[in-house]
């Protein structure tokens, strides 16, 4: 069993600045748990408290059952994946793997099936020889991994493992990560920046912000429900279209009025939207609940006018970004629909699939 | 836009601009090199050429430079020797030039001469034995140190206690070789030290021999002084019609000798100048002798006891042929020769004008000729001279010595141009311990430099300490004070410790050095953190972390601190002098410095370059890594 327990914590480089800020989670035996948040938010601080490259300033954090607040980092039973990898480069890669071993005075045949092993696993043996300066970057961060595996250690840190390399190469880790997860069955903790790795990798997602966790959920749970605006806007690609505007009741029904942009509510979300009569929410759709196929066939789905600005076929969908008086968004329709810069048009706006926001909490109405 | 792209590399203005910089390359390149050749060339030279700056000595590619350096060489740099020994009126080595014609038949007959007669070893002097103006170690008197090495060991107090020598060192052993025994105050030495020097003298090349002889001596030292150098007022002076110093021969006796004026000459000279070695005196001196002996010892008991003799009565006591080398019996022929008036009777006792002769070794080739041909003409006949009278012969030394220089010069080459650098090797092998004492010093400058400041400066890297700043101005104020400005503070420490004359003295000042604390502190800073902290989850210790990571990343870096530590220690000489005055301690540029104040210039030269090498070989070797490390590498 090796559960990371953090419970209570907090972090500050001096002063009354928090980093993180009464940080709780509980990441589960073998739980893929992705940290994600943009720059600054205290994802990789976090991480490196696990790590022990950090101080605690609040709180405990434990992993196995054991508190390590005050354990040095190479006795936690943890492996680290840097964004640069942190080879060393005066030694080959199979010296770098065997580095942590070595100093642990393994015996020389243990070393040596290990890194074999490792090696394998991640299809570096060929490289074994060679020092870092003559591998491209996907082999360098595949040596990492490997460097982090061959320990067998209880949970693994990766702290933005694929920043570093070139898009495609991001993809192909990105499975690999995933696999390599499935088969060594160990607790993984992965801090990124980028969403679409959150949510292709994760068993769950911590979404952060400004050091505080805004969310904690499945990857699905996380697209479709989210607790805030900020994980709203976060999550997905393209992102949550954003209205500003006021719920009010008008002849036909409760609308949402934008000004330039006016929307029937669905009939289930009305009970909770009529205390906010009157008042400021942010609505927030997904492009593809906008013009798409779905959309369109929903019988009683609002329709709404707007102009397109710009078309971008992407094959399998078209995204249109579309202006409606003040308002931006972006709708994602199928691509056989005939449409052209300038023109107006009218799109199916699947209302059932909208959220609604408190502008002053950001928290979720509906 | 770059100045040079490349694309419009082929407009002129391009191509102008890369002629300029060629240009500039090239002229930079010569101006570092021509100083060296000129170093290099002036490492090869001697009194006679050392004034000359070019980068290709002369004497290597022009035999008359090379005529005269060795012609330098033969007379030990005594110009006076030279004119004396060619009976010349040279006014420089450098205006020294080879015979025009060369009679061989004569050349030969001096060859068979030399061969025939036995000569005492006073009759020559050898070259290459003295360097009384370049102050080098020439040939001769290296092979004679060698000599006695060899014979006495590496003690120098071993030859001075044998030899009755007082040589402090084996560098001050030099031997005063001039062309002896012509002047009267030269005597020539029965000493046990002048023996060896004698038997060595033998044993060295005929062709490097100055013999001693006479017109040149006698028309340098005593005419000439007495009656200048033009031959109209000797003319003047003596009544006679010589066209030319040249034609004056100094006769074998008084009664031959010219006009009366030149009679009084001979006879002047003969006693009181001329070395007794070549002075003879005839059977008709023996009474006026033996009454002199009587004289000036009373008794014949007396005389016994001071000639170490046994003579019954003063008539049996013989003239003497050839004078002793030293004693009583020396100052009484002397003084017999020269004249002495008895203090009692006020009687003059002198030999007599008519009895003196010269036996010199001019005489002795002419008697020589004499007896294989019996006249001028027959001699004449048969060599194709044009000599009047025996008397005009003059023996063909200069035709010997060059002969014999045509024949070696490839050698003298050679030997000019090692003479210095020999000769400081010999200094830096004579004195062990500089040597030694410089690579142990190097060494440990170079391993504490390696240790001290790495370790400092990691820790400054590694642990962000509030006063991390301080330190590092501190560390950069040290560079503020020049050497010297530290160098009186740091003896007086030194001395406090009780380390002054140590290894730990030189060592210790030297030891952190600031800029390099401040250079290595950069570096490391400048490797990624994560290595250290990947290593740290590897389950580094702090050792392993600094000793398998942050040294092994940094070796361009080491090596030029090392070079620095190195070059540093090396060329160390004010403070090393400072601190370590005990000659055990000197150091090779201690050393060198003492070789410098008492050698010429080409010496040190020479020395300058010797003491080059070892930099240049490290160079040469680490040029990879100490270049790398002045441009310091950036790790992706």
């Amino acid at each position: 069993m090796a559960e990371v327990i953090l419970d209570h914590v907090w972090k500050s480089y001096g002063g009354n600045l928090w980093a993180v800020k009464d940080f709780n989670l509980t990441i589960k035996d073998k739980e893929f748990m992705v940290f994600v948040g943009p720059s600054g938010c205290g994802k990789s601080t976090t991480l490196r408290m696990v790590a022990g490259l950090e101080e605690i300033s609040k709180g405990s954090i434990s992993i196995a059952g054991r508190v390590v607040n005050n354990v040095p980092p190479k006795d936690r039973d943890i492996a680290m994946v840097f964004q640069n990898y942190a080879l060393y480069p005066h030694m080959t890669v199979y010296d770098n793997m065997a580095f942590g071993l070595k100093l642990r005075k393994y015996k020389r045949a243990d070393i040596e099936s290990r890194v074999r092993e490792a090696s394998d696993i991640l299809g570096i043996t060929d490289y074994l020889h060679r020092k870092p300066k003559a591998l491209s970057g996907g082999q360098r961060q595949r040596v990492a991994v490997g460097r982090a595996i061959v320990r067998k250690p209880k949970v693994f840190l990766f702290d933005e493992p694929l920043s570093n390399l070139d898009a495609k190469m991001r993809v192909q880790m990105r499975a690999e990560i995933s696999k390599l997860h499935v088969r060594l069955e160990a607790t993984m903790i992965y801090v990124t920046h980028d969403q679409v790795e959150a949510m292709t990798m994760g068993d769950r997602i911590v979404v952060m912000k400004d050091g505080i966790i805004l969310q904690v959920a499945t990857p699905l749970d996380l697209y479709e429900n989210p607790a805030n605006l900020f994980v709203a806007g976060f999550i997905g690609t393209p992102p949550m279209n954003l209205f500003e505007g006021v719920i009010r009741r008008a002849a036909e029904g409760w609308i949402f009025d934008g000004d330039t942009l006016q929307v029937a509510l669905s009939p289930d979300m009305q009970d909770k939207l009529a205390a906010y009569a009157e008042k400021k929410v942010v609505m927030g759709i997904r492009p593809e609940h906008v013009g798409s196929p779905v959309a369109e066939n929903t019988i009683g789905a609002p329709k709404i006018k707007a102009r397109v600005d710009v078309v971008e076929p992407m094959g399998a969908e078209t995204y249109l970004y579309m202006t409606a008086g003040r308002h931006n968004f972006i709708a994602k329709i199928d691509p056989h629909r005939r449409c052209a810069m300038g023109n107006e048009l009218q799109l199916a706006f699947l209302n059932a699939k909208a959220h609604f926001f408190n502008p002053d909490t950001t928290s979720l109405i509906v | 836009m770059p100045i040079i792209s490349a694309i419009g590399r082929k407009h002129w203005k391009v191509r102008a601009l890369f002629a300029g910089m060629y240009l500039f390359l090239v002229i930079g390149a010569a101006s570092m090199v021509y100083p060296f050749m000129l170093m290099l060339a002036g490492s090869t030279k001697s009194a006679v050429d050392i004034k000359y700056f070019e980068a290709i000595p002369r004497f290597l590619y022009d035999d008359t430079w090379l005529y005269r350096k060795h012609i330098e060489g033969l007379f030990n740099e005594g110009l006076m020797d030279e004119n004396v020994a060619y009976d010349r009126d040279d006014s420089a080595f450098e205006n020294v030039s080879p015979p025009a014609t060369v009679n061989q038949g004569l050349l030969d007959e001096w060859r068979a001469f030399l061969l025939a007669v036995p000569l005492p070893p006073y009759a020559y002097q050898s070259g290459y034995l003295n360097t009384p103006v370049s102050r080098a170690i020439p040939s001769g008197l290296r092979e004679f140190k060698q000599g006695l090495m060899t014979r006495y060991g590496q003690d120098i107090m071993r030859v001075n206690r044998e030899l009755g020598t007082e040589f402090s060192t084996w560098n001050d052993l030099r031997l005063r070789a001039v062309i002896p025994c012509l002047d009267r105050r030269n005597k020539p030495m029965a000493t046990a030290f002048s023996a060896v020097v004698n038997e060595f003298k033998a044993q060295l090349p005929v062709g490097w021999r100055c013999y001693a002889t006479l017109d040149g001596f006698y028309k340098k030292m005593y005419v000439k002084p007495l009656y200048g150098n033009v031959i109209e007022d000797y003319n003047r002076a003596h009544g006679t019609r010589y066209g030319a110093y040249d034609e004056i021969r100094l006769a074998r006796t008084w009664a031959e000798n010219g006009t009366p004026k030149e009679q009084e000459d001979w006879a002047q000279f003969v006693r009181m100048t001329l070395s007794l070695q070549w002075i003879r005196v005839d059977a008709a001196a023996l009474v006026e002798y033996r009454q002199y002996l009587q004289a000036k010892h009373d008794t014949i008991a007396i005389l016994n006891k001071r000639y170490g003799t046994s003579y019954t009565s003063f008539n049996e006591a013989p003239l003497i042929e050839e004078p002793p080398l030293s004693g009583m019996a020396l100052s009484d022929w002397e003084a017999f020769i020269a004249g002495w008036k008895d203090p009692d009777t006020k009687r003059l006792y002198q030999a007599p004008i008519a009895a003196l002769r010269i036996q010199s070794l001019d005489w002795l080739f002419r008697d020589y000729l004499t007896r294989k041909y019996g006249s001028p003409e027959g001699l004449n006949l048969r060599l194709g001279t044009r000599y009047k009278t025996m008397a005009e012969i003059r023996p063909p030394q200069r035709e010997f010595h060059y002969a014999w220089f045509l024949e070696n010069r490839r050698a003298l080459r050679l030997e000019f141009i090692t003479r210095n650098y020999k000769t400081v090797a010999e200094f830096i092998l004579f004195h062990g311990r500089g040597i030694i004492n410089t690579v142990i010093y190097c060494g440990l400058a170079v391993l504490t430099a390696l240790m001290v400041n790495p370790l400092a400066a990691y820790a400054l890297s590694r642990y962000k300490m509030s006063s991390t700043y301080k330190i590092l101005l501190f560390l950069m104020a040290t560079m503020a004070f020049p050497p010297m400005v530290t160098a009186i503070p740091n003896f007086l420490m030194l001395r406090q410790l009780n380390l002054l004359n140590t290894f730990a003295a030189l060592i210790l000042p030297g030891m952190a050095n600031g800029y390099a604390i401040f250079l290595l502190k950069g570096f490391f800073d400048s490797l990624p953190r994560e290595l250290y902290e990947s290593a740290e989850l590897d389950g580094a210790s702090e050792w392993t972390i600094f000793w398998q990571l942050t040294m092994a990343l940094s070796k361009p870096i080491l090596a030029v601190i090392a070079l620095g530590a190195f070059t540093g220690a090396y060329s160390n000489f004010m403070f090393a002098f400072v601190v370590c005055q005990d000659e055990k301690m000197w150091t090779l540029m201690v050393w060198l410095y003492q070789l410098q104040q008492m050698s010429g210039q080409s010496v040190m030269y020479a020395s300058l370059i010797i003491a080059a090498i070892p930099t240049f070989i490290i160079f040469l070797f680490c040029q990879n890594l100490i270049m790398r490390g002045i441009v310091v590498p950036s790790e992706k």
